[in-house]
This record gives structure tokens, C-alpha cells and sequence, in this order.
């Protein structure tokens, strides 16, 4: 079945045309990268799947549900990291954990199962009885990327989730990445410029490049196709063809 | 100043006058209200200079048993220096009045007669003997225009001072040439009595309850002024919070209704405020109880404001309650809009200052306007703002004018309603995310990835 289908979307800012006709499919419990130079379009399109913003034309389904007409079923099926996400620090790590599962839990047994969940998934152990005020960049994106994975949506949408960490971090984050997927067969679209990690995660991707598509398939087929070592290759090769 | 010093106040005064934010918060705001509130109290000065200006009238009551008090106060000197001050008396013994009681509930009917003087049954006798005349002053005080009770005063300090010179005069003259210098230099001994309402408050002057007025009608509207300034501070720093943490985007993810993000943020901040008001409340409880004891005067007499009016009702304390209530959802309601165009706290702030300071131009008028007295219609046009009518509330409250205030709340009401549902719609919508203003065009556009 299809998790996510992007067909001919489009989003303007006024003059700029931040995505520009774009049409992709994710299909259940796949890995779907999105990547591209700095504004391209990932962050703009990631949003929309996410609710937070509304096309200018086309249409985005989730598990066939319209992210603008059903925006409230769309938002119960996904969790959304954001790439510059944030913690309220005067919480504990683990009363943020709590307060986010308690918009999604439907009791209080079930906010208890999420917490736990989240507390193994983050890896922080007691450090989540300290304000996220006293959290290092990369404990507060595992922070983070718990709260996205807890809940275990349907649909995970990442956007730059390895961001600004350094190497074990996002060692850590990737490998939970892959073995969450593979685990509760989620669906993750995730985008980044690091081409190794997305190559490392992803069984499928998309080159985008000014609001347009320029190459779609799994890493090792585009590598094939473009008789490349490696996807910043690739990624390099279709980039220039398209300027 | 060594060097490093210069650099960084350069760079200080550079980001000030650069940052128009500061720019206009710091200087261009203050120079363009002060002009403003100098306008418009220039304006209430001139109506109450105007007041001062104006002819006083005055009544006199004579019970002289003899008739020097007629020989005085008829006396052309008297009658001219009284006319050149734009004072005309009223005679109430012409217009058949004989008794204190009888010429007070005239007078309070009357409405432009603004004091009355008593000549005492023994003031000729105290002229023959010199011995001090004691003079009863009543004083009638308007609620509506409590600032003419200056106007008034200092026309009946001219009037007894011309009536002791005339006194001193006549007794040099007519009776010893060579009289008690005590008597010649102090002749009279005034008695000032209070008519606030209808009521007599014997032996007080009228400042005495002018300054409870004061203190009671304006310290309450600069009390709800502080209290909206914190309530939206308050609210505007709980959604620029959640921009600057980077906290907003997961939360208008998460499965809720966008009118629940705002209703919570709303509650929050209005809960906060009602801890405030029921500080308020409580210091305010204690003010009432200070205001409405018994004070003494010079003379040991005591009085109750309670007993004058000047006491609020449990309903009158509900209707308080409701207009700051609803002022508080609907100011907040378009803070809340104001502030999701800020990026962090810092912005927000400078930008509810701008929406702050002319409606606290607008609160100091408000109050300004209490105390000296303007129009019912413009009192009754700030009923209908939600700044200004928690501040405007307790005065027609205190006054018992219950009908104005319930009026000012149906039109709060409707304001309430109308804010809610604006703010529901933009948190409804994708502004929300990516309202920003723009103080500069070129260098500040949104950076799309």
C-alpha cells in the first residue's frame, strides 16, 4: 500500500517558487530520502506532508487521507521532527516525553507505555530526570527523535534528523533509524544533505533541486544508472545536468 | 574612554538607531505621544481653567437677629469687588427661605449654586461685643465635576476675606475706633460643611472628600492598568516562547484542534492573570476597608464614605469582575495574533510595546479624564473599549449607574467574540508559522529550503 503519494505539487511564497510540480509515492514501511541543496524544496514539501502548510496546487495523500481536507486523521497517522526542533527546557526530558504522549495516548496506561518506550529509544537513561535546559545538542535531538518514534506513528517524517551532531550521535540516531523501521515496519521520509547516511538508510530516494524532482529510485540503482561510486556522486552529476 | 569601550558603545548606539524595532519603541514613539497627551490635557486644563474662569454663584442664608449683616453685605464695596471676582450671591432670604435644611434642599435642586453661606441669628451681637463671627460654609460637590470644588474654594476664600476686610472696616468705623486688634485682624471663624450627594457631612471640608474620591476612583483604573500590562506580557512571551525554543511546529502537529493550542495558551495566561487579580482583589479589599472607616477631621468629627456613597455592592463587584474578565480575553485574544508575527521573546515584547503604549496613552486619558471630569459620553465610550472599561467600570459602579456598565459589557461581549474567533482563525491557518513582520524589505527574505 502507499503511505505517502505527492502528486504534481506546488508551493509559492509570493515570487518564489519554493516546490515546483513535484509527484512522488512512499510506500509502506520504506525508508523514502529526500535530498537536495539548500532551498530546494525538502524542508517546504516535508511540511506539507506534515499539515503545517498548505499547497498552493496539487495533492498530498497519507494512507489515502488528504493532509488539507483531513488534516486532523493526517495528524493522528504521522510525528513530525522538524529540522531546528526544540524542547521546553524547563521540563524534564522525561515530562516531555509525557506531555507529547499526552496528545496522542488514550490513557493513561497507554502515556506510560509511550514514555517507556520513548525513555529506551533516546538511550538517555537518567538523564531524563534533569531539565532538557542541562541537555547537550545531540541528547536533546535523541530527546527528540524518541518523541518522534514513541508514539509509533504510521508515518515518521524527519526532516535533517542527524542535523549539526557529531559523529556518535549520529551514529546512534541512524542506526535507530533503520532498526525502528525494520522493526515496526514504519514508514520514514527523511531528508538530508548528508548523501552517506541517506544512502546508509534509505531504500529510495529523490534528488530534488529548485522545487523539482531531477532523479527518483533506490540509491543503488541511481548509482548503477549513473555509473557513480556513491550517491553524492549521483547527486552531484544530476544537480549540474539540471543547471 | 579607553578604546575597547568606544568600540562597544558605537556598536550599542549603531544597533539602536539601526533596529527599528528600538527605533521606533525608543524614540520615535515617545516624541510622537507626548505631544499627544499634551494635546489632549492641555485640552481638559482649559476646560477646568474655563470652570475656574466662570461666574460663581453663591448662596446666603442670613438669620441675623440685627442688621449689621445687612449693611455689610449690602455695602457697595463689598457688592463690587464680589462682581469684579465673577461672583453673583443669591439672596435666599429674598426668595423666602428662613432655615439651614430648607435652603440646602434648594440649593441641591438648584444645581448651579455651588456653595452657601449662613450668616449666624447673633452677628451683629458679635460685631457690637467683637468677638469672632462663626460663619457656616456648606459647600455642594458634583460628582460629575469633581475639579470645580477648587474653582469653588478659592472663590469662597476671596469671599470671606472680603467680608472680614468689610467687617474690620465697618467696626474701625462705626463702632470703635480703637478696637481689639485680635478681633480687627480675624473677624470670622468659618465652619466648612460638605454636601456630597445630598448628604451633609458636617464640619469637613470638601478637599478632604474630593481626596477620597480621588483616591478611590483613580487608584483602581491604575491598578487594572497594571494588571493588563502583566496579563499581556505574559501572553505575548508564551507563544514567541514557543517560537524562539523551537517548540511550535511539533505542537501543531500533534492531533488537537488548533483552537485547542490557543484556548490553552489563552487559560494559561488568564490564569496567571486572575492570581494577579486575586492579589488585587485582596489588596483592594483592604484599601475599601481603609477607605470606607471612619475618618477623623481636624475637629474630631468623624465621617463614613460608606455612608456617602462611595461603596461598592456585591453586584457592583461582579460587574467589576466581568468587565476586567472579558477585557483580559479579548486584549489577549489579539496578543496572541500580535505576537506570532515575533520570532523570539525580544520581538514580541517590542512588539506588543507598540500596541501597548498608545492604548496606556489611552488609560492615562482614561484616567485623567476621571479626574477631572469629562463628558458622560466619553465615559461612556470608554465603557465600550476593552482597555479602558474595566478602568471606567468601578467609577459608574461606585456611583450605582449599574445600567452603563451592563451596556459596556453586552458591547465587551461582542468584542470578546469577535477577537476570539479572529484569533481562532489565524491559529487555524498556516500564518501562524510564517507570519513575520518585516521592518526591512531587501536582506530579510524567508530562507526556503
Amino acid at each position: 500500500m502507499d503511505a505517502i503519494i505527492v502528486n504534481d505539487l506546488r508551493k509559492y511564497f509570493r515570487k518564489i517558487r519554493a516546490v515546483d510540480g513535484i509527484s512522488f509515492t512512499v510506500k509502506e514501511g520504506e525508508i523514502f530520502g529526500l535530498i537536495g541543496p539548500n532551498g530546494a524544496g525538502k524542508t517546504t514539501t516535508l511540511r506539507i506532508i506534515a499539515t503545517l502548510l498548505k499547497p498552493t496546487s496539487g495533492e498530498v495523500k497519507v494512507f489515502g487521507h488528504d493532509v488539507v481536507d483531513e488534516a486532523k486523521i493526517v495528524r493522528k497517522l504521522i510525528s513530525y521532527l522538524p529540522e531546528e526542533a526544540g524542547a521546553y527546557p524547563q521540563l524534564k526530558g522525561i515530562e516531555y516525553l509525557r506531555f507529547m504522549a499526552n496528545f496522542v495516548a488514550s490513557s493513561e496506561d497507554e502515556v506510560e507505555e509511550m514514555v517507556e518506550f520513548g525513555s529506551e529509544i533516546s538511550g538517555l537513561g537518567d538523564r531524563l530526570n534533569d531539565k532538557v535546559k542541562t541537555y547537550s545538542k545531540g541528547m536533546k535531538r535523541r530527546l527528540l527523535v524518541a518523541r518522534t518514534l514513541m508514539v509509533n506513528p504510521k508515518v515518521a517524517i524527519m526532516d535533517e534528523p542527524t542535523s549539526g551532531l557529531d559523529i556518535l550521535h549520529s551514529f546512534h540516531i541512524r542506526n535507530m533509524l533503520k532498526d525502528f523501521a525494520k522493526k515496526y515496519k514504519t514508514t520514514i521520509i527523511v531528508s538530508s544533505h548528508n548523501m552517506l547516511e541517506i544512502e546508509y538508510i534509505c531504500d529510495r530516494v529523490a534528488i530534488i533541486h529548485k522545487g523539482k524532482i531531477v532523479a527518483e529510485g533506490a540509491p543503488s540503482d541511481l548509482k548503477r544508472e549513473l555509473e557513480a561510486s556513491n550517491l553524492e556522486e549521483v547527486f552531484m552529476r544530476k544537480v549540474m545536468a539540471y543547471e | 574612554m579607553s578604546n575597547a569601550l568606544l568600540n562597544i558603545v558605537k556598536k550599542e548606539l549603531k544597533e539602536i538607531i539601526r533596529d527599528p524595532r528600538l527605533f521606533v519603541a525608543m524614540i520615535l514613539l515617545p516624541i510622537l505621544i507626548m505631544p499627544i497627551m499634551g494635546i489632549v490635557f492641555q485640552g481638559f486644563m482649559s476646560q477646568a481653567t474655563e470652570s475656574a474662569k466662570g461666574e460663581v454663584k453663591i448662596a446666603v442664608l442670613n438669620l441675623d437677629e440685627g442688621n449689621v449683616s445687612d449693611i455689610i453685605i449690602n455695602s457697595p464695596d463689598f457688592r463690587l469687588a464680589l462682581e469684579s471676582l465673577n461672583i453673583s450671591l443669591i439672596y435666599l432670604n429674598e426668595l423666602g427661605f428662613d432655615s439651614v435644611n430648607n435652603s440646602i434642599d434648594y440649593i441641591f435642586n438648584n444645581g448651579s449654586i455651588k456653595a452657601m453661606v449662613v450668616l449666624p441669628e447673633n452677628f451683629t451681637y458679635c460685631v457690637i461685643i467683637q468677638s469672632p463671627i462663626k460663619l457656616s460654609i456648606y459647600y455642594f460637590i458634583q460628582k460629575d465635576n469633581p475639579s470645580a470644588v477648587a474653582a469653588v474654594s478659592s472663590r469662597i476664600s476671596i469671599f470671606t476675606q472680603l467680608l472680614k476686610q468689610i467687617i474690620s472696616t465697618y467696626v474701625i468705623l462705626n463702632i470703635d475706633p480703637s478696637a481689639n486688634p485680635v478681633f480687627i485682624q480675624n473677624p470670622i471663624v468659618s465652619e466648612p460643611n460638605t454636601i456630597y450627594e445630598g448628604k451633609i457631612i458636617s464640619r469637613t471640608p470638601p478637599e478632604l472628600i474630593i481626596q477620597a474620591f480621588f483616591m478611590q476612583t483613580l487608584m483602581m483604573p491604575i491598578a487594572v492598568m497594571m494588571l493588563l500590562s502583566i496579563a499581556i506580557q505574559f501572553a505575548a512571551t508564551s507563544i514567541a516562547s514557543e517560537k524562539e525554543q523551537k517548540t511550535l511546529e511539533i505542537l501543531l502537529t500533534m492531533p488537537i484542534d488548533r483552537e485547542t493550542i490557543l484556548f490553552g495558551k489563552l487559560t494559561g495566561a488568564i490564569l496567571v492573570s486572575i492570581l494577579g487579580t486575586i492579589g488585587y482583589a485582596i489588596g483592594f479589599q483592604f484599601y475599601m476597608q481603609s477607605i470606607t472607616s471612619p475618618i477623623g477631621t481636624e475637629e474630631g468629627i468623624q465621617i463614613n464614605l460608606s455612608d456617602i456613597g462611595l461603596g461598592i455592592d456585591p453586584f457592583g463587584f461582579i460587574l467589576m469582575a466581568a468587565s476586567l474578565f472579558l477585557s483580559l480575553l479579548a486584549i489577549l485574544a489579539l496578543v496572541m495574533i500580535l505576537a506570532s508575527f515575533a520570532e523570539d521573546v525580544r520581538t514580541a515584547q517590542s512588539l506588543t510595546s507598540f500596541v501597548f503604549m498608545p492604548v496606556t496613552l489611552v488609560g492615562f486619558i482614561a484616567i485623567f479624564a476621571i479626574a477631572v471630569g469629562v463628558s458622560p459620553i466619553w465615559m461612556q465610550i470608554m465603557l465600550f473599549i476593552p482597555f479602558t472599561s474595566p478602568m471606567i467600570a468601578p467609577l459608574y459602579v461606585i456611583s450605582k449607574q449599574y445600567f452603563n456598565v451592563i451596556i459596556g459589557l453586552l458591547a465587551l461581549l461582542i468584542e470578546t467574540i469577535v477577537s476570539i474567533k479572529i484569533a481562532a482563525k489565524f491559529y487555524g491557518s498556516e500564518m501562524i508559522l510564517s507570519a513575520r513582520l518585516r521592518f526591512r524589505k531587501k536582506g530579510r527574505e524567508k530562507e526556503v529550503e
